[in-house]
């Protein structure tokens, strides 16, 4: 009975860690989109854990790192594509923040948004639209 | 927009927001004429507002470090400024000026319209703008005419 139990909770373990290896692998090297009418918002997930999102609502490019745990895809923002033509401190940089996005029924959601503020991470009260979600494009 | 060259009338035109996408956390700019002049913004065309300098503001601006003593409490909100203005592009997918992540499309800058068909609207007007220098007049809304009756 002890043997059983061991081997069951073997099996749990494997088909979890697989089921994780298939998700990490679905998001690599891939391009999830959300349509607007005129134009489209991005996420492209590559394999050195860095991201790109596009959001076509401010035409503007960010970049970042990202992990994976189950579901849930953890990303930090860290720069934008236009930060350069502005002053170090400038408040059109790209700012720090973190986000987290689900990846639900072959969609991504985002969860929650964290901003870095007086050196702290705090986590915003911005409120996501149910409807802002990313669909595997590629 | 009106060009000395052009004794017609406005040499373009175009509708947009003057306010922030939060009133409380970002400042909004005070009705005044400031100089302005044509510059880039995050890849297109834009007019910079009292060459980013600091400006007047309608009701404080908590989002400038400028406006903070040194104990970290508020300044009082009729010496607050707010700086790096510029007149830009608005929200090309949504009328609205947050994207749909909360980053806002104004932190106290002014923009041209937000929602579909916005961006090609606002590259036509601003791109009559290129070499401008002259004022940006940020006047309040006209009242509407008031019959008297005797």
């Amino acid at each position: 009975m002890k043997k059983l139990k061991s081997y069951i909770l073997f099996a749990i373990l494997i088909i979890t860690m697989v089921s994780c290896v298939n998700k990490k692998t679905d998001l690599l090297n891939t391009k999830w989109v959300h349509n607007f009418e005129e134009c489209k918002d991005y996420f492209e997930f590559k394999d050195n854990l860095e991201y790109n999102y596009y959001s076509c609502e401010s035409d503007e490019l960010s970049y970042g790192t990202y992990f994976l745990v189950n579901d849930t895809i953890n990303i930090e923002q860290l720069a934008g594509e236009f930060d350069m033509n502005f002053e170090a401190n400038s408040r059109h940089r790209t700012p720090k923040e973190r986000y987290k996005l689900l990846i639900d029924e072959g969609f991504i959601r985002y969860l929650e948004k964290w901003e870095f503020k007086n050196e702290k991470w705090q986590k915003s009260d911005f409120i996501f639209d149910e409807n802002y979600t990313f669909k595997k494009e590629h | 927009m009106y060009l000395e060259s052009n004794k017609e009338g406005p040499t373009a035109s175009i509708d947009g927001n003057t306010i922030p996408a939060d009133v409380d956390k970002y400042g909004t700019l005070a009705e005044g004429v400031y100089p302005a002049e044509y510059s880039i913004y995050k890849g297109d065309g834009a007019l910079l507002i009292n060459k980013g300098g600091d400006l007047p503001t309608v009701k404080g601006n908590p989002n400038n470090k400028d406006n903070y003593n040194s104990d970290g409490s508020l300044k009082p909100v009729g010496e607050h400024v707010i700086d790096e203005v510029f007149f830009h592009k608005g929200n090309y997918a949504r009328e609205s000026l947050s994207t749909s992540k909360g980053s806002p499309i104004s932190a106290g800058c002014q923009t041209g319209g937000c929602g579909q068909g916005s961006l090609p609207k606002f590259r036509k007007f601003i791109k009559k703008t290129e070499g401008f220098k002259g004022n940006y007049y940020l006047r309040p809304k006209p009242n509407k005419k008031t019959s008297t009756k005797q």
